[in-house]
């Protein structure tokens, strides 16, 4: 079991490699030169080829890419991941002040998508085939094919414009998160919710629950008490999985919402080329997004005792 | 193990709870809302450097009036006293006579020692030569007295008194960094900022000059434009800066609401490319650029895709920087017959498929267009030239800097601009981006060389407004009428939305020369 864990905890390390020459191709690859836009930013008068090519050599952007990769990641594995071309601040320190905002809407949303999608699936299951599994089928697919802008702009018709309940935007006010952990939220909800009703009808199924029904157990203890413990064992796995891709689909919620989190901030560093920024950003998320694999991945041990057994037969072996 | 398995769904339950909580405690903190006395206004995105010695927090690209500089532009471009009184030209010096009596925010008084401070800070932070054009250097400023200070130009600069009229050149309290807090002599002072989110001001009681009516002033970063209408339509702001045109005349009829537009302070035009390399090099022919600007319908573009904001001109500038000149530029009547027997006259004919070929070569031009302009305006355009046969490829940027990027390597033959009239020098936008000495890497596509650089600078040069308006005029002349490098399309108008009780707002073409100041709430 502990080799198991140490194997996969070091199988991390490739996979961070891979994410970091990944996040240091896709910006430096990218058309558009880091050292015109700042000579733009800094400049009244378009700049000239020697201002230009000054600013490139002050932030090394004249090396060749592989001793730039190189540079990078050095200062990285020592917790360095540089200073932004554009605020000249610490990489780390700016994802430090942005993540909290990012992480509060993406916490709400996971919560506002569990609480949807549990009760939405489990009813769907339970009630299979009428028209209460229909609705909450095509409610889900609707949830899950629904751009996250056009439902951004929709909540804050109804429930700022109409209802004037909660702020449009910005982080000030009593609720301002609550309408980008809705938008975020209810596109999971779905995806949720049509797992939790399969995984809950597969269980529904096993023997088990004919032997807890052939007992004489009421349905409510059959399926809230047995069957959904074990139907909720891929719910959980895809629910931290979820909870990466909603950190990284801020990006557009944040936008809609002025909301000042990170997914705000990588959208500035890239118009800018803010390099250091983007591969920071890029690393940071791959990085949160590969523990929550393995998080995912660990969960099953923990929670599914076969799983566990199985794994300590194999060592055993 | 039963026992242990109800543990771990308990957690998961507690866990799930907490993540309420945590939702829950966010939508207990304080709300921002505005007073009676204070106005919240929607401004696009933070853009301000925050880098010490070249921040202008607060000052550009959103002039909040926390600083001002020596002398202010008015909405028709003139220069009026403002930190300075009075001014005389000796030589290649401008002496400033100071206002007396005014001191900074923070209690200083306000001296030439803070003329001199501001503008020293301005070059030791000019690494990339941010202040070439005004030629200014470490020995520029030379203090006189307390209330008199000399500047001289490293190289004598005769629009030097047109340029430092522009948000750059606000004058801050000696010692202070306006990267942490600008401290200026405006009738504002910083009260909080908070990067991409708002900085806010409040009345500076200190101020020399009438005292703002609000006591408070809010700018809320709302990049997206959607959302800073819902938030004007929602009250969360009483106005907002760049009203996108296909809402405002919702706004319009919306009750409560006013929709202002301010006067043309920036032309959009189209700059071709008359020195690119192969394939981008099909513009040399200046019949076929003629043809180009007689093929766009200008007033079908104003009336059709922008609502009716826009204005027809002919200059590539605001009218106002040209005077009485303006009507030198003739520009182009809207002639498809015209422009088509000009293109078969350049030996262009129609192929097959209607676009024109000329010994196998298509006519066949690539459109860039600044992020700004949207997809309806270069399909526009596109949909025009297609009339006379020619094919138009759009290749909308999604950003800046691969905008950039394409058209300081040449790969395009139409560049659609919109460059912003900021100070009150004529000789700003002619000699930008076409004058053959000027700094920049896209100079060498658009440069017509000869006698525009002549009357450029003879215009530099010029003693008198009028005299520069002149040459202003004539190189746009040049420019237009007669080389066809640039096409004017027409003049963009700043869009302004508020709530129908801000009263005393006067909208100014160049949002850097804004006032805010003037604004109350109607009683």
């Amino acid at each position: 079991m502990k080799r198991y864990l140490l194997i996969r905890i070091l199988s991390l390390i490739p996979l961070w490699l891979g994410i970091s020459v990944l996040a240091f191709a896709l910006s430096n690859l990218a058309p558009g030169d880091p050292a015109t836009v700042l000579a733009h930013r800094l400049s009244d008068a378009p700049p000239t080829e020697e201002q230009i090519a000054a600013i490139r050599g002050q932030y090394q952007l004249d090396a060749p890419l592989p001793v730039r990769y190189a540079r990078w990641l050095g200062a990285a594995v020592r917790g360095d991941l540089g200073r932004s071309y554009r605020t000249k601040e610490p990489v780390l320190k700016e994802l430090a002040a942005r993540f909290p905002a990012t992480l509060q809407i993406a916490l709400g949303a996971l919560a506002i998508a569990l609480v949807i999608a549990l009760p939405l699936g489990v009813l769907a299951a339970v009630r299979r085939g009428t028209w209460l599994d229909h609705t909450a089928r095509v409610g889900a697919l609707l949830g899950a094919s629904v751009p996250s802008y056009w439902l951004g702009y929709l909540l804050i018709l109804v429930f700022a414009l109409g209802a004037g309940w909660l702020p449009v935007a910005g982080r000030d006010g009593a609720g301002a998160a609550v309408l980008p952990a809705l938008t975020l939220g209810l596109g999971a909800a779905a995806t949720l919710a049509r797992l939790t009703r399969a995984s809950l009808l597969e269980v529904l199924g096993e023997d088990f629950i004919r032997t807890a029904r052939a007992k004489g157990l009421d349905e409510w203890a059959v399926v809230w008490r047995h069957a959904l413990k074990g139907a909720l064992i891929p719910v959980l796995t895809v629910t931290v999985i979820a909870y990466g891709h909603l950190l990284g689909g801020a990006v557009i919620v944040e936008g809609i919402f002025a909301w000042p989190g990170v997914g705000n901030l990588l959208v500035n560093s890239i118009y800018d080329r803010d390099y250091p920024m983007i591969q920071g950003f890029v690393l940071f998320m791959g990085m949160i997004f590969t523990v929550l694999n393995l998080v995912a991945d660990l969960s099953y041990l923990w929670i599914d005792p076969r799983i566990r057994l199985a794994h300590e037969r194999r060592a055993r072996t | 193990m039963r026992h242990r398995a109800d543990h771990r769904y308990k957690f998961f339950a507690t866990s799930l709870g907490l993540s309420l909580c945590l939702v829950l405690f966010a939508c207990c903190t304080g709300r921002r809302t505005g007073t009676a006395h204070e106005l919240v206004i929607g401004a696009r995105a933070d853009d301000y450097i925050i880098e010490p010695l070249k921040s202008k927090l607060g000052m550009y690209p959103l002039n909040v009036q926390i600083c001002e500089p020596l002398v202010r532009i008015n909405s028709d471009y003139e220069i009026e006293p403002l930190l300075a009184t009075a001014w005389e030209q000796r030589g290649d010096t401008w002496r400033f006579f100071l206002r007396p009596g005014v001191v900074f925010s923070d209690g200083q008084p306000f001296t030439s020692a803070a003329v001199k401070y501001t503008f020293d800070r301005l070059v030791r932070g000019d690494r990339a030569g941010t202040y070439q054009h005004v030629y200014l250097d470490e020995n520029s400023v030379r203090v006189v007295d307390d209330l008199t200070v000399d500047i001289t130009p490293a190289r004598p600069n005769e629009r030097l008194l047109e340029q430092i009229g522009h948000a750059n050149y606000g004058i801050v309290a000696p010692g202070n960094e306006p990267a942490n807090a600008p401290v200026g002599t405006g009738p504002f002072k910083l009260t909080e900022y908070r990067r991409g989110e708002l900085i806010a001001v409040e009345r500076n009681e200190r101020y020399w000059g009438g005292r703002a009516p609000l006591d408070r002033l809010t700018f809320r970063f709302l990049p997206d434009d959607t959302t800073r209408v819902l938030a004007l339509q929602a009250g969360e702001v009483g106005m907002i800066l760049d009203a996108p045109r296909e809402q405002a005349a919702a706004l319009r009829t919306q009750a409560g609401m006013r929709v202002v537009e301010a006067p043309v302070g920036r032309v959009a035009s189209i700059f071709l490319n008359v020195h690119g390399n192969a394939p981008h090099d099909l513009l040399a022919n200046k019949n076929v650029r003629r043809a180009l600007a007689l093929a766009i319908n200008r007033r079908a573009l104003i009336e059709q895709v922008w609502e009716g904001n826009g204005e027809l001109v002919a200059a590539i500038g605001p009218r106002a920087m040209l005077g009485t000149h303006d009507a030198l530029i003739v520009g182009f009547a809207y002639d498809p017959q015209e422009a088509a027997r000009l293109l078969t006259q350049a030996g262009w004919t129609p192929g097959a498929d209607g676009v024109r070929v000329q010994g196998g070569r298509r006519l066949s031009l690539t459109l860039i267009g600044w992020t700004e302009f949207d997809t309806a305006t270069l399909e526009f355009v596109q949909a025009q030239l297609a009339s006379i046969g020619v094919e138009l490829r759009l290749a909308k940027s999604p950003d800046t800097a691969s905008y950039q990027a394409r058209l300081e390597a040449g790969e395009f033959d139409l560049d659609l601009e919109g460059p912003n009239q900021n100070d009150a020098n004529p000789m700003f936008l002619p000699p930008l981006r076409f004058y053959s000495k000027s700094s920049g890497k896209t100079i060498r596509y658009f440069a017509p060389g000869g006698r525009f650089d002549e009357i450029i600078e003879a215009g530099l040069a010029a003693t008198t407004r009028d005299e520069v308006m002149r040459r202003s005029a004539e190189a746009q002349r040049l420019l237009t009428d007669e080389e066809v490098i640039v096409i004017p399309l027409a003049g963009l108008k700043r869009i302004y939305a508020l709530r129908a009780d801000v009263q005393g707002f006067i909208p100014h073409p160049s949002l850097l020369n804004q006032r805010w100041d003037t604004i109350s709430f109607e009683r």
